[in-house]
């Protein structure tokens, strides 16, 4: 008798926890299917099909996302829907994105990711195609440079149109430079390694980059000195090919130039500090973003506006980078009819226009934006050196800069770790055979090669 | 009658009113520890990639296999083994010396007592952050002050032979004050009159201490390193924010590692190979202290 009652009381208890969890679930259902139900009324009316929808997007943590989460409210405004935007960092934006789209789960419904996972996401098939979207709305993806438009590709099909784009560039400060007397940017490797010099001389420190091995960081500009030296990533058979005398050559020329000529403390640089330490007049040449520029030349920010100077990396010592953040879709979103219209607009030429003139958005992948009027007058850096330079970038810069492959996170952190050892005192020959050893597995035979 | 039954079972006077208490804490510990377990040696025998959902397939024990003998997990091994050995010994001593202090009856010292939990209940990530801005090798204090002294900023957190040593100061900055408190708890239940009769018999501070205080803390000190071995082993979240694991790998440690495997690299599978080979390392590990200093003071 007393153990049914045990029984039946733990059944009770069970039960009441289960209707507790089901409960929640009900809910969430219940608003699902009003949902979807308005959006089958309404779908005649295409003004107010969206009313009272929710779109969720997440998105990197950047400046040219502030400037479109200000302007928000002029799409929800058009289309009656509800848009939240979640921002995270760089490197947490990406792992949350893969996480939720690989449990096919519908919490987010426009994406944005870096370009070098746009193979890991559509062959997983997290993501839509867009080229149905494109072609019914018969929208024009010609405007966007085609660079990012390539990068964010897969197998001839777009996945998603870029966001903001940049390369790399050589940045200087021109008064520690007349005060070197060095004449003019660094052309080439030998013109490069002789301005640390006679900066050094002049008691700057030289140079700075990202060093820290965390994900995005120094990898992204190491990869620049890598195929600068004439290393590729893959071979002619499609093997990874990261021990090869050349990037040896190459990574040693990044040890070298931040070992000799760099600040102190450089090893746990994140982009944030070369800027900061820039901005501070701390040191006299960086290689990073294009985008830097825009907070470089802002008085509020900065005590180094006016004294700047752009020009591409240096030949023979690196390669400018490719680099977009493109907005996709969902597959299991149940809104990417309303994602789509977001992404149109996001990317339209006149909130493009209005963020970069506004905000500060030195990162624009329109041309058409590119080349107003507005927009060149607004970032006449160096007395509009600064867009010629950017252009020149992009158009140098490699579509493999950093291999588009599935495993890309993978390849990406051994060679971190590898570029961190070999910065930390370790040979730099066994640091990229032991990277090589561990990513051995990893092949592309699409890759498309910089050097050879 | 029924009814009577059912008023004496909730109001805890029945025989079988225990079950009522221990059966709904059974299941959802179940739940909440053995479904999630299980289902990660589930995941562990699988060669899963959460990008290549295509290639899932089972690989039986072929994932362990490659856990030990990957060489960075176990240099990963290595960091951790180190970091916990040296975090806890420091810990022991100076959580020792501060209850002691603390057991004495001196001024102001209650204030004390909340002052140094302060380190304590602060948020980790916050703790890192601070700390990483007082190890900056170009602005930070630390660096400012020993540079005064060496004439040199030493960049601490950024080269491998001193990276580890700073996060193991960090470390015990914000955990002697759990130690301390642990063993003060005990102290102050200690009864007096073995200690009035070492007094009697002319012990000296030391055999006092040797003889009397040491033996009779051995439970709260084994709890106090149980706890802590039990947190320096799946330590993770100020290495996160204050080095990443590097330089290099000098400052990765298992859970960091397991945690790169599932999250950034998405290789599930074996990422829960490698938890399951750290649940049983920490359980032997637990295990043996438990016998050694728990089991031995009862018998």
């Amino acid at each position: 008798m007393k153990k049914r009652l045990a029984a039946l009381l733990i059944l009770c208890m069970t039960v009441s926890c289960l209707a507790g969890c089901s409960d929640s679930s009900g809910s969430s259902e219940s608003s699902g299917s009003s949902e979807s139900s308005g959006a089958g009324s309404e779908g005649a009316d295409s003004e107010s099909s969206f009313e009272g929808k929710t779109l969720n997007v997440i998105m990197q943590d950047h400046s040219a996302v502030e400037s479109v989460i200000e302007a928000k409210g002029k799409f929800e405004e058009e289309t009656g829907a509800t848009v939240n935007i979640e921002t995270l960092p760089q490197s947490e934006v990406l792992s949350k994105a893969q996480l939720t789209l690989s449990s096919g789960s519908s919490d987010y419904d426009v994406v944005m990711f870096d370009h070098k996972y746009t193979t890991q996401f559509a062959e997983a098939g997290w993501i839509v195609p867009l080229s149905d979207f494109v072609e019914k709305d018969n929208y024009d993806t010609g405007d966007f440079m085609q660079g990012f438009v390539e990068a964010l590709s897969y197998n001839d099909e777009i996945y998603a149109l870029p966001f903001y784009g940049e390369s790399t560039m050589l940045m200087y400060n021109t008064e520690m430079f007349a005060d070197a007397k060095i004449e003019g940017a660094p052309k080439t490797a030998e013109e490069f390694w002789d301005a640390c010099d006679k900066l050094k001389e002049a008691g700057y420190s030289a140079f700075a980059c990202r060093a820290n091995r965390d994900e995005g960081q120094n990898v992204y500009i190491w990869t620049g000195f890598f195929l600068g030296a004439g290393a590729d990533w893959f071979d002619e058979d499609g093997k990874l090919s990261v021990n090869t005398e050349e990037a040896a050559a190459g990574t040693e020329a990044f040890i070298k130039v931040l070992r000799d000529y760099s600040i102190n403390g450089v090893e746990s640089y994140n982009w944030d500090n070369v800027q900061l330490a820039f901005q501070q007049g701390k040191i006299a040449m960086a290689i990073d973003a294009t985008n830097f520029a825009a907070r470089l030349e802002d008085e509020s920010q900065s005590t180094v506006v006016g004294k700047v100077g752009y020009s591409v990396v240096p030949e023979g010592l690196s390669v400018p980078s490719t680099s977009t953040w493109g907005l996709g879709l969902n597959k299991a979103s149940e809104n990417q009819e309303l994602g789509w219209e977001f992404i149109k607009w996001c990317l339209g030429e006149e909130i493009m226009l209005q963020t970069a003139v506004d905000g500060l958005r030195a990162d624009v992948t329109r041309a058409s934006v590119m080349n107003s009027d507005e927009y060149t007058s607004k970032y006449n850096y160096e007395d509009g050196n600064w867009i010629q330079v950017v252009i020149d970038s992009m158009n140098a810069a490699p579509a493999d800069y950093e291999p588009r492959i599935t495993d890309w996170t993978t390849l990406g952190d051994a060679m971190a770790t590898a570029v961190s050892k070999s910065l930390d005192g370790e040979d730099v020959k066994s640091s990229l055979e032991e990277a090589q050893k561990s990513c051995s597995n990893i092949t592309n035979d699409a890759y498309t090669p910089v050097n050879r | 009658m029924n009814k009577e039954k059912i008023k004496r079972l909730v109001t805890l006077e029945s025989e079988s009113s225990w079950k009522l208490l221990f059966y709904p804490g059974r299941w959802i510990l179940l739940l909440l520890t053995m479904v999630p377990t299980i289902y990660a040696f589930w995941l562990s025998i699988q060669n899963y990639n959460l990008a290549k959902p295509t290639q899932r397939s089972f690989v039986l024990l072929r994932n362990y296999l490659n856990v030990v003998t990957d060489s960075r997990f176990l240099g990963a091994l290595g960091t951790t083994a180190k970091f916990t050995v040296c975090s806890l010994a420091l810990e022991l001593v100076l959580g020792m010396l501060i209850a002691h202090c603390l057991a004495k009856r001196i001024y102001g010292k209650e204030i004390v007592q909340i002052i140094i939990m302060l380190p304590m209940i602060m948020t980790p990530v916050v703790v890192g952050l601070i700390w990483k801005m007082f190890y900056d090798a170009e602005f930070g204090v630390i660096s400012y002050y020993i540079s005064a002294v060496t004439g040199k900023a030493p960049n601490i957190l950024g080269e491998s032979a001193s990276s580890l040593l700073g996060l193991i100061v960090v470390d015990v900055w914000e955990w002697t004050p759990y130690v301390a408190l642990i063993l003060l708890a005990a102290i102050q239940s200690f009864p007096m009159e073995p200690y009035e009769a070492v007094k009697v018999d002319g012990a000296s501070a030391v055999q006092t201490f040797r003889y009397l205080t040491l033996p009779l803390l051995q439970p709260a000190i084994a709890v106090a390193v149980m706890f802590r071995f039990m947190d320096l082993f799946k330590w993770m979240d100020t290495i996160y924010i204050m080095t990443g694991g590097g330089p290099g790998t000098s400052t990765e440690t298992l859970s960091y590692y397991a945690y790169m495997n599932n999250f950034k690299f998405l290789e599930v599978g074996y990422a829960a190979a490698m938890c399951i080979v750290m649940l049983l390392i920490v359980l032997f590990i637990c295990n043996t202290i438990g016998k050694k200093l728990l089991l031995k003071e009862e018998s």
